[in-house]
Order: structure tokens, then C-alpha cells, then sequence
């Protein structure tokens, strides 16, 4: 559970993730969808897309921003209804948590599908 | 002038001690384009109940006193003309304060944050014609120009809905405070404000500094508290007394919760802003889900993925598509706009950054929907 203090280094993380969101975000944004043939990607162009190591890492890293700042922003609403400290212990282990497996799940099925960086 | 008069009805918030629940009683009262909203309800107590209760002292805006909402805004009464609000105005007591009689709540905790701030209910005179500024600052802006009204924690959505928040004027008290301590310890004060119900709570919503009387910017303050603990000297550890942060207002208050962020009466764009941020990042966290749980088709082979393509092209995917591109425009776009004000970056500009940022996402939006359709549709 954070400290008292936390809230500096929380918003901080908050406001640096979503300003690299606005960069990372684009990106994935554009080659998904404007830079692929017909609006998306197949199967076939999502691998070779992932076989790049600077595209499997920078989507990575995409994908663990995203989940930290979607983890943080959804503590900071529940955070808002005044919980008590008991109940805010428990956001803190459940958005931990739903970040983790987001991330995880994310890997593998990067990994999965493009290999890790191949 | 009997040509200008008028008939206002005065929707009045009513609730005594033992009463089961708030009703309404409407009064109709004439008015002057002169008259103001206390005139009228002393009008009405004069002639027509005078049970309703009120507060007021100066009628000139300097004690305070008589803050109250005017559908749904926060006014001060004395200097609020009734001509021009319309036929029906509803009238009720502020937010977030407990409430004792009718327009009447208690303002007592809404002090006792003042001294935790270091800044105790002493003002000093108005500042003397041709005095200077002393080193370091900026204007002769004084928090001493709170009114004490609580106009201000009666607008705010985070006072709404969290206990424990310490509100927008015991943190322009404390701005004050390191911005001039005379005497006081601003490092304590910093410590104070430096945790998670203090100025890291706030969203920016800006509504304290719009419904201030006196242009004290509360908003302002916090973005100016924050940009200190983040750029400033490390706060100091906290002290043994303030560890846990006393909650700024009693659970018997009167307190909205979450309805208050979606009461439009009287808001600024501010508000808006952080309602439509909120509700944008509780959207794209739902996308995000539903983008991970379609994307396991790609665990299952190109057989699955390429047949839900067929289906993603399909003018209903590429409407949700657009409305998901202005999702995360808005929210990313007012995010910067959060993140710069957050850190004391143009606070003062935040409306005009927030209309700018706007165009852009205007711009962004239509030029990203006709990409979006073309690569679709080429």
C-alpha cells in the first residue's frame, strides 16, 4: 500500500505515462490502422510486423504503460468516493493486480504471435 | 421605476432540525433590476415566513456570510440581482457543509481547516495605495481576500464524493502560507498538503476559482503547491499530529457524492472537462478489456483472426472506431492540459489551453475519420 506520500510519486507516474501515451498510443494507432492495407492487419501482416525487435519492444512497452496508467487511473476514481483504508488497501492489491495479468497476457500473446522480438 | 419591476418566483430549499426530509416552498416576490437574492429572501421573511432562515451580516460581499446556491451555482446572495435569472430560481443552501436550518449549515469545520493550514482566521487590512510587493512576490494578491464563504468547497466535485480531501481553501490558505510565512514554517504546511487527500486529490476542475467572489484561484494554488513539492526542496517528514489527515468535513455533511459531478447547473468549462475525462478514461479502460479479450483470436491462428477482420470493416466497427479516436483525443489531449496546469504550467490560462486543445481535437478528429474510412474503404 503506498505511503501518505505516495501521491506525489503516484500523480507524477500518472501525468509522465499518459504524456508517453500520447506518443505511443499514435503510433500504435497509425500502423494499426493507417498504415495497413485495408485499415488492419491480417494474421500474416501482424507477424511480420512483430518481427521487428524495435516494434515488438515499442509495443511492449505500449502495452505496460497502458496498463499502469489505466491501473492508476481507475485507483484515483475509486480513491475519489473517500474510501476507507481498509477498502483502499484493497484497490491498491486489485489494480496491482489487473495490471500484472494485463501486461502478462499482453507478452504472451506477443510473444505467441510474433515471436519475442525475433 | 414601476416598468422595470417584475414577479420571481423563489424556489426556497427548506429543512429543520427533526424534519423527515428537505421540501421546497416557493414564494413569489417582486424585483427591481436592482434587487438582490438576500434582499428578496429577507423580503420574503418580513411577509410571507419568518421562520426561513438565513445568514448574512455586510450585504456588500465582504463578510462572507451569505453564500448559498442560486440554481445550482454558488453566489454570494447580497451581490446576486434577481431580475435577470428567469421566472422560477430555485434558492438552496451549500454543498458539502452540514446542514442546520433551511439556507443555514454549519460552517465550523470549513474553519477548523484554515489552522491546520497554518493560517488562522486573522485578516489583516487591505493593502495601502502605492504599497510595494515584498521580495518575492509576485502581486500584492493576498489570500486575505478569501472571504471565508465556502463557495468553494461547496463547488468542488472531489469534496463531493471524498471525506477526507482538504479542500480547495485550506490549500489556497497554505499557498499563502509558503508564499509569505511570516513567521510560520512552510515546510510543515508543504508536509501537510503533500498526501494523497491533499493537492495530489484534486483534478483541476477549476470550479473553486470560478465560483470565488473574490478571485482568490484556489485552482491556481493547488497547481502552485504542487509545482513546489515537485520542483521545490523535499517536504520534511510529516509531523507525529498530522499523520493522518483530519477529515475536512463530518460524515453528517451534506455531501452529494457522486451525483455532483453530473449536476450541469452553473458549472464552468472547467468541470466539464474533468467529468468528460473521467468518463473518457472509464471508456477507454472498457475498450482496453474488450481489445485484449478480441485479440486472443490471434492465439487461435489466422483462421479466427482474419475472419473477425471481415467483421471489423464493417460500418458499425468503423463508427465505434471514430467514436473510440475521439476518446482518446479528448482524453489524451485535456490529459496534457492536466498534467502541464497540474504542475502550475499556465493555471492561470487553463480555460484557453483547454478551448485550444479543443480545435486541435476538432482538426485531429476529422482528418483521423476520413483515414480511418479510406484505409478501410480505399
Amino acid at each position: 500500500m503506498p505511503s501518505p506520500r505516495g501521491g506525489k510519486v503516484l500523480w507524477l507516474v500518472q501525468a509522465v505515462s499518459g504524456l508517453a501515451l500520447v506518443a505511443l498510443l499514435g503510433l500504435h494507432f497509425v500502423a494499426q490502422h493507417y498504415v495497413a492495407q485495408g485499415g488492419l492487419r491480417t494474421y500474416a501482416d501482424v507477424q511480420a510486423y512483430l518481427a521487428s525487435p524495435v516494434i515488438w519492444a515499442l509495443e511492449a512497452l505500449f502495452l505496460v504503460v497502458v496498463a499502469v496508467h489505466a491501473a492508476l487511473g481507475l485507483r484515483s476514481v475509486a480513491l475519489d468516493l473517500g474510501l476507507s483504508a481498509r477498502a483502499t488497501g484493497w484497490v491498491n492489491a486489485g489494480v496491482t493486480l489487473l495490471a500484472a495479468l494485463t501486461i502478462g497476457y499482453g507478452l504472451w500473446l506477443m510473444a505467441r504471435v510474433g515471436g519475442v522480438g525475433s | 421605476m414601476s416598468h422595470t419591476t417584475r414577479t420571481v418566483h423563489l424556489r426556497v430549499f427548506r429543512y429543520k432540525a427533526g424534519d423527515a426530509a428537505p421540501h421546497y416552498d416557493t414564494f413569489a416576490v417582486t424585483v427591481t433590476p436592482r434587487t438582490t437574492l438576500l434582499e428578496a429572501l429577507q423580503a420574503i421573511r418580513r411577509e410571507h415566513d419568518p421562520s426561513l432562515t438565513l445568514r448574512h451580516s455586510c450585504h456588500h460581499a465582504s463578510c462572507g456570510t451569505c453564500g448559498m446556491r442560486v440554481n445550482g451555482q454558488e453566489v454570494l446572495a447580497c451581490v446576486t440581482p434577481l431580475h435577470d435569472l428567469g421566472d422560477l430560481v430555485t434558492v438552496e443552501p451549500l454543498q458539502n457543509a452540514p446542514l442546520i436550518s433551511d439556507l443555514v449549515v454549519d460552517m465550523a469545520p470549513f474553519y477548523a481547516t484554515f489552522a491546520q493550514a497554518g493560517m488562522p482566521l486573522v485578516r489583516a487590512s487591505d493593502n495601502e495605495a502605492g504599497s510595494q510587493p515584498a521580495a518575492g512576490i509576485e502581486t500584492l494578491t493576498r489570500f486575505e481576500s478569501c472571504l471565508e464563504c465556502g463557495l468553494c468547497v461547496s463547488a468542488c466535485p472531489v469534496v463531493a464524493t471524498d471525506p477526507r480531501y482538504l479542500g480547495p481553501a485550506a490549500m489556497a490558505a497554505a499557498w499563502r502560507v509558503v508564499q509569505e510565512p511570516r513567521g510560520a514554517d512552510p515546510a510543515q504546511v508543504l508536509a501537510w498538503v503533500d498526501q494523497e487527500h491533499g493537492c495530489w486529490r484534486c483534478h483541476l476542475a477549476f470550479e473553486c476559482s470560478s465560483v470565488c467572489p473574490n478571485d482568490v484561484q484556489p485552482g491556481q494554488a493547488i497547481a502552485a503547491l504542487r509545482q513546489r513539492l515537485v520542483l521545490g526542496e523535499p517536504a520534511p517528514p510529516r509531523p507525529a499530529a498530522r499523520v493522518e489527515a483530519p477529515s475536512a468535513l463530518p460524515p453528517t455533511a451534506q455531501r452529494r457524492g457522486l451525483a455532483a459531478w453530473f449536476d450541469p447547473r452553473g458549472r464552468d468549462v472547467g468541470y466539464w472537462a474533468f467529468v468528460f475525462h473521467r468518463l473518457t478514461g472509464l471508456g477507454l479502460v472498457l475498450y482496453l478489456a474488450l481489445h485484449l479479450w478480441v485479440l486472443r483470436l490471434l492465439a487461435r491462428g489466422p483462421q479466427a483472426w482474419d475472419a473477425f477482420l471481415a467483421l471489423a470493416r464493417s460500418p458499425l466497427f468503423l463508427a465505434l472506431d471514430v467514436l473510440l479516436l475521439f476518446g482518446v483525443l479528448f482524453h489524451g489531449l485535456n490529459g496534457v492540459r492536466v498534467a502541464l496546469v497540474g504542475l502550475g504550467v499556465a493555471a492561470g490560462r487553463h480555460k484557453s489551453l483547454f478551448w485550444a486543445l479543443m480545435g486541435l481535437l476538432i482538426v485531429a478528429l476529422l482528418v483521423g475519420a476520413w483515414g480511418l474510412v479510406a484505409a478501410v474503404h480505399p
